[in-house]
Order: C-alpha cells, then structure tokens, then sequence
C-alpha cells in the first residue's frame, strides 16, 4: 500500500492543494510549522480520524485544523495504490457540529462507501498495519525513541543500555512508558495493601481491630478496619442498649415495688400507735379478768375449804385407830410366822439326823482297807511281775527218753513238783521257765538258765509271791485290785457320814433340838392369828387413804391460810370483785374506740415489727433505688453517640466500602501480576531479529566508526568505539543519535510491515548530522525506498538536495 | 372523630452515615412535625396521636425536648396523644418524659401506663387503650393487656401501640415488642394506632382494617424508599373507620439504577437531574453498563452533575465499564508494544482486570 496522492482543501493554512507522490523517495521541502507539518497531519487524519464526531471531539481533534479566516468545513482525499496497483480514494470532511462530517471510500472496484463508520473502518482494514502502528511507527512526526530517551534520562537518571532503550522504545511506542506504569501500579498496590497480608486475607502480623496500626496502612486495611471498628461500635451500642434496658427494667420493677410498699405502709402506718394502745388495753383487761377468776376462785373457795377441813377430822381419827389396831395385830402374825420356821427347822433336823445314822451304819459294816495297805499290796505285785520278767525270759525245753519204765520227779523252778511216769523207749518233753529240777531214782539234777543268779531271782520272785498271797489273807481279800476297790468304797462312806454329821451340826446352829422345841412351845398357839402379809397389806392400804384425807386437809388449809394473807374475810373478796369487774367494764369501752388489727396480724406485736420493717425496707430500698439511678445516670453518660440501628446502616456501607476497595485492591493485583509476568516475557524473547536489522542499517550510516557493538543474547548492549571504549547512549553526538534514530526506524517498520509494501514518514532526519554522516544517511534513505515508499520532510534545501538524488523535491509554501 | 394520626418522628437522629446531609436531614425533621401539627389543625383533627418514637433516644437534649413541644402545643384539637416507643421508651425516671411533660400543654397526654384513659375531660367520647415501650427492646407484646379489659360499648376504644408487627414489618423480629394484627383484632378494641414501622401499613386502607401504621413522616434511609406519609381516620358514630393517606415530609431516600449504553442513555440521565427537582432527595444510584471510552471519559467529567442536583449522592459506577474491545486496543496501542500486549492478555472473564489496566495505561500515556 503506497500514498498516491493528497489533496487538501482546505486544511489548516492550505486553501487547496494537491500532492502527487511517487513510489520511492519523496522530499516534501517547506518552511517549519507551515506546510510540512499540515501534510503530516492531513494524512494522518485522512487515514485515521473518523469524520463522525461530537461537538466537542471536533473541536479538541480538529479545530486546530479549521481554516484560521473562517469556513467550517475541512476536507482531505487521498489516493492509495495497493499491491495490484489498483486505486483507493478516500474523501474526508470535517465540519463543526454534532457529527456534521463526510466520508466516502472508493475502493479498488470502485465500490462506494459512504457510512463514516464503514468508511473508517474499510480504511483500517486496507492499511498494512494497525492504526495505533500507523500512528506510532510509520508516521511518527518526529522521533520517538529521542523523545523516549530524554524522558527516560530525566526521570530515573538510571544509565540504560542503549539495547534496553530500544527494546523499551518498542515497548513503549504509543506513550506508555514501562516503567512509569509499573511504578504506577506498585505505588496503587502499596496504596491499597499497605501492611495487608494478601496471602492471609488478614491485617499484617495478624493485627486485627484489637491492636490496629495506626499509621502507614493501605487502603484495603483502611477500610477493614472501618468495618471492625463499626462491628466493635455496633457490638458495644447493642450490648449498651440491652444493659440499659436491663437497667431499666431492674430499676422499674423496684419502683413499683416499692410504691406498692409505700401505699402500704401509708395505710398501716397511722393504726400503729392505736393498735399498741390498743394491745396494751387488752392486756391490762386481760389481766384484770385473770385476777376477777382468780377473785371468784377464792370466793367460792373459802367456805368449801374451811367445810372440808372440819368433814375430814373424824374420818382421820378413825383411821388412824385401825392402824393401832392393825400393827397390834402385826406381832401376832410375827410369832405365828417364826413358830413356822421352828417347825420347819426341826422337821429338817429329824431328818438329817436319820441319815447320820444311817451313814454311820454303812461305815461300821463296811470292811477297812486304808490306802497304805493296797499301796503295799500293788508294790508287792509290781516287784513279782518285774521277777516273773526276768525268769520267763530263760525258757528250757526238756526232752526225756528213758530205756526202761521208770518213775521221775520233774519241779519247774519257783512252782510244786510233779510226778512223771517215763515208759520204755518213750520221750517225754517238758517246758520250764528259768530252771528246773528232776529227781531220778534219788538222783537231783537241778539247771537254770543262764549264770548263777536265776536261781536266786527264782527264788526271791517265790518268796514274794509267799508274802502277796499272806498279805491278802490278811486283809481277807483275794486280789489287789479288790483290795483296792474296797479301800474307796470305805473311804467314800467316811466321807458320807462326815458331810451329814457336819449338816446336822450346821443345822443346830450351836443349840440343840431340845432347846428348839422349848422355844416353839414359848410361842404358845398361833393357830387363829392371821398371816403377816395380810395385816400388813391392810396397815399399808388404811395408811394410804389416811395420807390422802391428810393432803387433802393440808391443802385445803393451805389455801386458807394464804387466802388470809391477803384478804381478812370472804366479805373482802366479794369487795374486790366487784371492783375487778367495774375496772374491765372501763377499759373496754375505752378499746372500742381504738383502730382494730388489720387482716393478716395476729398481735398487736406483729403488726407494730411488721410496720417497722416495712419503713425500714423502704428506706432501703430508696437508697438502693438511687444506687441504682446512679448507675443508670453514669451509664447515659457514657452511651455511645451512634445507636444500634444508625451503626448497623453505617456497617453495611463499610461493608460494602471494604468489599469494593478489596475487589479494587484484587484487581490491581491481579493487573499488577499480569504485567510482571508479561514484561518478563517480553524481555526474553519479544522482539528477536528486530536488532539484526537495526545493526544492518546502523553500519551502513556509520561506515567504520564502530568496531564493534555488544550483544546481550539478540540485543546490543554497548558499542564499541575504534579506540575500545565503550560508548552509551548518552555520550554519542547528536548527530550519531540522529542515526540511531534513523536505523532503529526502519528496523521498527521493516519489522511491523514485514513483506508488504508500505510508506514512512521522517520528520527532518538529518538536522544534526555532519555532511559525511548525511550522505551516507541519504544513500541509505534511498536504499531503504527501493522497498518502501518515504515521505521525507524538511525545511531544509540543501538536505532535500542531498536526499532526492534522482527524484524531484515537492516545495511547500 | 377525626384521629391524625403519625409516629416515628425520630427527633434527635444524627444521620452519622451521611454525612454531607446529617445536619440538614436532622433538622428537617423537627419541621415536619410542625407542618404536622398545622396539617391536622387544618384538616380539624379531634386527636393528635403520635404512635411512639417522637425521639430517636431517651439522651434529648432540654432544648430540643422543649421544641418538639412547642410543636404540639400548637394543636388546637381536642388532644394530642404521645406514646413512648422503643427509641423513647419510658421507665419510672424517665428524665425525657419527665421534661416532656413538665413542658406539655393541658391538652397534651403522655400515655406512660398500660391503664385505659378516658378522654371524656377532653369532651370525647373515647378511651384510650395504650401500649407504651419501657425498653428499647422487648419480646412482650404491650398491648396483651387490653383484651381482657371491660369496654362501655357506647364509647369508641382507640389502642396504640409501638412495635413490630408480623407479617408488615419488613424486619419484624421478637425484640421489638412483636404484635400480630389478628390478636390485636381481636382486642375489642374499635381502632389501632401503630407506631415503629417505617413503610405505611395497609398501602390502601379498607372497611375492615382496624390496625394501621402510618410510617415514619420524614424518611430516614435507603430502607424507607417511600415519600413521607401520615394517615387521618375518620371515625363515625357507627366506628366504621375511614382513612386517607396523607403526604407529608421534605426529603426522599432513592435507589435507581440505570445501564447506560450509549450517548443517549447518558445525556438521558443526566438530562433527569439537571432538569427534575431532587435538592430533596438523598439518591444511591447504581449505574452499569458498557459505553465507548470517550462517552466513559465524558462520564467521568459530567457525573458530578448529578452529584450537585441531590442533597447527596450514593453513587456505585462500578459496574459502568469502558467498551474496551479487541478492535480498540488496535486502534489506540502499537502492536506488540507493551500496552497492546498486556490489554490483549485479559480475557473476557477478566473485565475488571482489564478496565483497571486500561485506565492505569491511560493515566501514564497522558
């Protein structure tokens, strides 16, 4: 797409003119300000401004333009040839108004378009680039990257690479400058979260409303503390208004209590000194009638008791006889009872004495064995049985065989002989213990057993034997044992005679049953005389009832006398009565007038303590009553400014205060996000082979002057001059910054217009070169045309001169 | 007869939420009440009853106290009936009431006890059942007295009370002393003078109501949309009731909301307030939409507009929006330059993103 040709008429200070361009190089050469400048313009707007505007928007994007003599319509048409060489034309008015302007698009088949928002529209999209490029790029009316650069310089004094100046150059076409945004937006977010922990949704250090910072906090902590704090109030006002309505209430119900209390006491309070009067009345008449009873009492009495005294008197005197009577009768019956016990005693004694005699009996016929003997007797039998031992150890067996019938005499020791018939060619065998003898035809064979001794043992066991058996001849029993048992009975029957002899004794007391028999004859005849438990029985029943009739007079004298004490006579008594029933006539009457006990009292007493309490529970209750008016006044003075249901409107708003600055903050942040991630991409890898381009047409315009440039990954980061010095940005001249400038443009539209064909404007490129540097810029220019169709405008002749070379210079005027 | 009948005056409020207006709003309500008293002198009401929250809080100044009663010392009617509400409720030392009435007119009665009171002094033929607050809050419903009360059926039987009302109030909740209209019907009471809701209750009265709630006179917030109103009963010997809706009050409270799309919807809305009268109103105007940047930077500038046509301005144009579109973005930024990138990268579901970043570049491009 290539610029034909342009017609104005009129714009700015061009009544009507028309420029043809050509394809290659095209110099515009005219003065500052007049006629470049509004070339410039009226193809910027003839392609890219809208020709519907508002009022206003004429005013602020054209007005400028209007013819300064007058007329209120401006006009561009412009011819552009596409690839196929085809003709577009575009026809523009601008007229003040509300939207008053024009527009008309022919296009290559010469469809006609006439809607201003198609026609804009169908311009964008024949242009090879956007329109922002258009703008920024292609068309820039003098150099970006110059204007970047000394903004840059003057704001952060940082000494960029020239490589960063020209990526950001690029980043930055249009005006935005990276870094200005980006503290932009750092210096909103620190607005907006400052001391706000974003990852906790929560106030930094967790310093909630309880312990708020007070200073350097961001918006978003600002407006959540608002919140709380209006929470905080809320709460407090509700908490507040609940108390005092507890207050109130407490307050209330004691008041009415106590005004109740109050109108009870006034009704009660003035009965009270009538009803202890009253009370007092009542008592004394109540004295007064325990002391008439009492005055009847005794004048019914007198004569009673003194009767009584006289009635009793005979029947006292006849008891007391029979008592006289009774105790007389009581000795008798204390002979008639120790006459029983003699007989008794001498019943008993017969008895005994019959057993004594009988015990004395079966003694005498008992036979006497004392203990000494049956000792005697048991050693004896002990001794032989010890011998008996010892012999019947030695056991003989004796057998006898004789050869002729003869006649032997065979004695075992210690026992009687015996004769033994021995017949031819037999054996007679015989047992002896200890020894034996045997006497054979005159012959005595005497053997014991053992040694010597035997014989004697035998015959000291035959001796012993001897005095046993004398010994119990003597004693005329056949066997110890006997003797032994007989020797008990007779000792039991001694004892037997001894015990009833000693009772018998016992019995007599030291007297005898002939001194006995005397006293029972003493006590004569018993016979008739009652016995003693009866009469005593009687004496203690008649006494009883004489005690009785005693007490009885006692008393009634007792009264007498202590009536007597007081009063002389019954007559005195009566007296007195009468005075007793006058005084309670009097005071009763003097009662009727006084108030009665209320419902509810059972004395006087009561009524009076209840009256008393009462006025001292009221009194109580009055300065609690005004404790409690104090607490309520000290409350309301502290209530809060705000009520509940204000505070509660107030905390929805900051609600939603917080909510939307927090949505904001979030926003931010996410934009904030969004452009780091971004310009981290950028930087890595946006705008390759972009700088190839650039070093090409660098080093075309700078021929040797730079050995060689440093390169950061694809951009150049310093260049080197011959002498190895590295040169920035700033220390190059202004005509080597106008070269940069220069190369960095057509890089920039060689990298936006890609293969297409297009146009660039250059606004006086060559003001600050020296005139090598300018023919070598020119020679590029035209190199650089043989692609893309430039427009390049100056006020200067002799560039346009130098910069046609083959083509003509279009004067402006 | 003829009841005016009003409530929930709330003297004393300090509009702490709106701050530009506070003193304004506040002190209009004081003279509402006089316009009040002279609009129910002109209509010749018999009673003057004020159904509770005359003031905001029982903490009133003196003077204040002593101006709200001046005002209705100015009715020439028969009575004027005051009921504590829950914002001035009484207790025993109430010092409110106690200065209130030292400061009442002979016709003026503060109905502080739940006992009838018979207007007869007053040449009416009428006893007043009350149902006076004695607490901010309640769950008691004060007018459970009156039912069991004998009533002399040649009188006519006015009850009024304060409190939220099941079913009407549109935050009706058991602390605030809650009534619900079919028992108050039932109370054999002829008429109901309701105080504590602040929307007009029933919005058109028929033959059988009995039980009415004005609302409040002057609106007090965003919650009470309504004009200000107050009712005049008109009860005849047959105690049939009749009730007209009265206007009464300065200021509005307003929520709009507008989307504005295009040029036109704008100048149309801005067109509304520059030339209709809201110098009364307090207006909380939501505005969304999307409009062309150039239409949102006009927003930007005229929007005051409006903000000097109301008493105050609420104003959330957050969801107003930059028609900020593929198309725009090439037309305003270089390709691949930084803007053009970064607005390119916000998807649709990012337009919040992408409106901030938007006006972010806008800012530094100026």
């Amino acid at each position: 797409m290539k610029l034909k040709s342009i017609k104005l008429h009129p714009f700015a200070g061009i009544r009507d003119k028309t420029i043809d361009f050509e394809d290659g190089v095209n110099v515009l050469c005219g003065p500052n300000e007049a006629g470049k400048s509004t070339i410039y313009h009226a193809i910027l707007n003839g392609l890219l401004t809208t020709t519907s505007l508002t009022t206003t928007k004429v005013e602020s994007e054209m007005g400028r333009f209007f013819p300064v003599g007058g007329g209120d319509v401006i006009r561009v048409d412009i011819e552009l040839q596409d690839e196929d060489q085809k003709t577009i034309r575009i026809r523009k008015a601008w007229k003040k108004g509300n939207r008053q302007g024009s527009a008309s698009l022919y296009l290559a088949d010469n469809t006609e378009i006439t809607d201003e928002e198609q026609v804009q529209q169908g311009i964008e999209d024949l242009l090879p680039v956007s329109a922002a490029t258009l703008r920024t790029i292609l068309l820039a009316d003098q150099s970006g990257l110059h204007r970047t650069i000394l903004e840059m310089e003057k704001e952060d004094g940082v000494r960029k690479e020239l490589g960063d100046i020209l990526r950001q150059n690029l980043m930055e076409t249009g005006g935005v400058s990276v870094d200005r945004f980006r503290e932009l937006l750092d210096g909103r977010y620190e607005a907006y979260y400052k001391r706000w922990d974003r990852s906790q949704d929560y106030p930094e250090r967790n310093r909630g409303i309880s312990n708020p910072y007070k200073t350097g906090t961001g918006k978003v902590l600002d407006a959540y503390y608002q919140k709380e704090q209006l929470r905080l109030d809320l709460a407090d006002a509700k908490s507040f208004e609940n108390e005092l309505d507890a207050l109130n209430k407490e307050l209330s119900e004691w008041i009415g209590k106590q005004k109740e209390r109050k109108e009870k006491f006034d009704k009660l309070q003035p009965l009270k000194k009538g009803i202890s009067q009253r009370q007092l009345l009542e008592q004394r008449v109540e004295t007064a009638k325990g002391k008439r009873k009492e005055l009847l009492e005794i004048s019914k009495g007198w004569p009673v008791m003194e009767d009584r005294i006289i009635q009793l008197k005979p029947k006292q005197d006849k008891l007391r006889e029979k008592i006289e009577a009774l105790i007389k009768e009581q000795k008798l019956s204390q002979n008639k009872q120790k006459a029983e016990q003699l007989q008794a005693k001498l019943k008993k004694l017969r008895d005994v004495r019959s057993r004594v005699e009988a015990a004395q009996k079966e003694l005498k016929e008992a036979k006497e064995i004392d203990f000494e003997d049956v000792k005697q007797l048991r050693e004896r039998r002990s001794e032989i049985n010890n011998l008996n031992g010892q012999v019947e150890g030695a056991r003989l067996t004796l057998r006898i065989i004789s050869d002729s019938d003869k006649s032997i005499e065979f004695t075992e020791s210690g026992k009687e002989g015996e004769k033994v018939k021995l017949s031819s060619g037999n054996s007679i065998e015989k047992i002896a213990t200890g020894g034996f003898s045997l006497t054979i035809e005159g012959v005595d064979v005497v053997v014991y057993s053992g040694e010597g001794d035997l014989e004697k043992i035998v015959k000291e066991l035959s001796s012993k034997k001897k005095d046993l058996q004398e010994k119990l001849k003597a004693l005329d029993v056949d066997s110890a044992q006997s003797a032994e048992s007989l020797a008990e009975l007779y000792s039991q029957k001694l004892q037997n005679k001894n015990n009833e002899e000693k009772l018998y004794n016992s019995e007599l007391d030291g007297k005898s049953e002939e001194d006995l028999k005397k006293e029972l004859e003493e006590l004569g005849d018993v016979d008739e005389v009652r016995s003693l438990e009866e009469v005593s029985e009687e004496i203690v029943k008649e006494k009883t009832e004489l005690n009785s009739l005693s007490r009885e007079a006692d008393e009634a004298k007792e009264k007498l006398d202590k009536w007597k004490e007081s009063f002389e006579s019954v007559d005195d008594v009566i007296m007195e009565l009468a005075e007793q029933s006058k005084s309670i006539k009097d005071i009763s009457g003097e009662i009727e007038g006084l108030p009665e006990l209320p419902e509810g009292f059972t004395s006087a007493d009561e009524f009076v303590e209840r009256v008393d309490e009462f006025d001292h529970k009221i009194r109580r209750a009055d300065s609690l009553i005004n404790e409690k008016k104090l607490e309520k006044t000290s409350k309301e003075s502290n209530a809060p400014e705000t009520s509940s249901e204000e505070l509660e409107k107030m905390m929805e708003d900051a609600k939603a205060d917080f909510e939307r600055i927090h949505h904001e903050a979030e926003t931010l942040a996410n934009v904030r996000e969004r452009t780091i991630e971004l310009l981290e991409s950028m930087d890595a890898n946006t705008y390759s082979g972009l700088e190839e381009n650039f070093l090409k047409w660098l080093r075309q315009m700078v021929g040797n002057r730079f050995n060689s440039v440093q390169m950061n990954g694809d951009l150049p980061t310093t260049f080197q001059t011959d002498d190895g010095r590295p040169l920035s940005y700033e220390i190059l001249s202004h005509g080597t910054k106008d070269i940069v400038s220069l190369a960095w443009r057509f890089a920039l539209t060689e990298y936006f217009l890609q293969e297409q064909a297009g146009f660039i404007v250059l606004d006086d490129p060559m003001v600050d070169m020296d005139p090598e540097r300018r023919e070598m810029a020119s020679d590029v220019i035209e190199e650089f045309a043989g692609t893309h169709q430039v427009l390049v405008m100056t006020c200067h002749p002799e560039h346009a001169e130098q910069i046609k070379k083959n083509s003509s210079i279009i004067e402006l005027f | 007869m003829k009841i005016f009948h009003t409530a929930d005056h709330h003297l004393g409020l300090r509009f702490k939420n709106h701050p530009e207006a506070s003193e304004t709003l506040a002190q209009s309500r004081y003279k509402t009440l006089d316009v009040l008293v002279g609009m129910a002198n002109e209509q010749n009401a018999d009673i003057f009853a004020i159904a509770g929250d005359l003031f905001d809080r029982t903490g009133m100044k003196v003077s204040d106290i002593q101006r709200a009663v001046q005002a209705i010392n100015k009715f020439e009617g028969n009575v004027a009936l005051v009921l504590p509400g829950n914002h001035d409720y009484i207790t025993e030392d109430s010092q409110l009431w106690d200065r209130f009435k030292k400061e009442a007119g002979e016709n003026i009665l503060v109905l502080d006890e739940k006992e009838a009171v018979d207007l007869t002094e007053y040449d009416l033929n009428a006893v007043v059942w009350p149902a006076p607050c004695h607490a901010k809050h309640s769950a008691e419903n004060a007018t459970g007295w009156v039912q069991g009360e004998e009533k002399d059926p040649d009188k006519v039987h006015i009850g009024i009370a304060h409190g939220s009302i099941e079913g009407v109030s549109p935050d009706f909740n058991q602390q605030y002393f809650p009534m619900v209209v079919r028992e108050l019907n039932n109370t054999g009471v002829d008429i109901w003078l309701m105080g504590h809701t602040h929307i007009t209750w029933p919005e058109k009265p028929g033959k059988k109501d009995i039980v009415f709630n004005p609302g409040t006179p002057e609106p007090d917030g965003f919650d009470c949309g309504h004009e200000g109103r107050a009712f005049l009963h008109n009860v005849a010997e047959d105690k049939s009731i009749s009730t007209e809706i009265l206007s009464t009050g300065t200021y509005r409270f307003r929520k709009m909301e507008r989307s504005l799309n295009s040029a036109s919807d704008m100048e149309k809305l801005l067109a509304e307030f520059g030339n209709e009268n809201y110098n009364h109103t307090m207006l909380k105007l939501a505005v969304s939409g999307r409009l062309e940047p150039d239409l949102y930077e006009q927003w930007r500038e005229k929007r005051h507009g409006i903000r000097e046509a109301v008493l105050e301005l609420k104003l959330d144009d957050s969801e107003l929006r930059r028609k900020v579109t593929e198309e725009q973005i090439r037309k305003e930024f270089t390709e691949d330059s930084f803007p053009e990138q970064l607005l390119s990268s916000f998807s649709q579901s990012d337009e919040d993103e992408l409106q901030m970043a938007y006006e972010l570049i806008k800012e530094v491009q100026k």
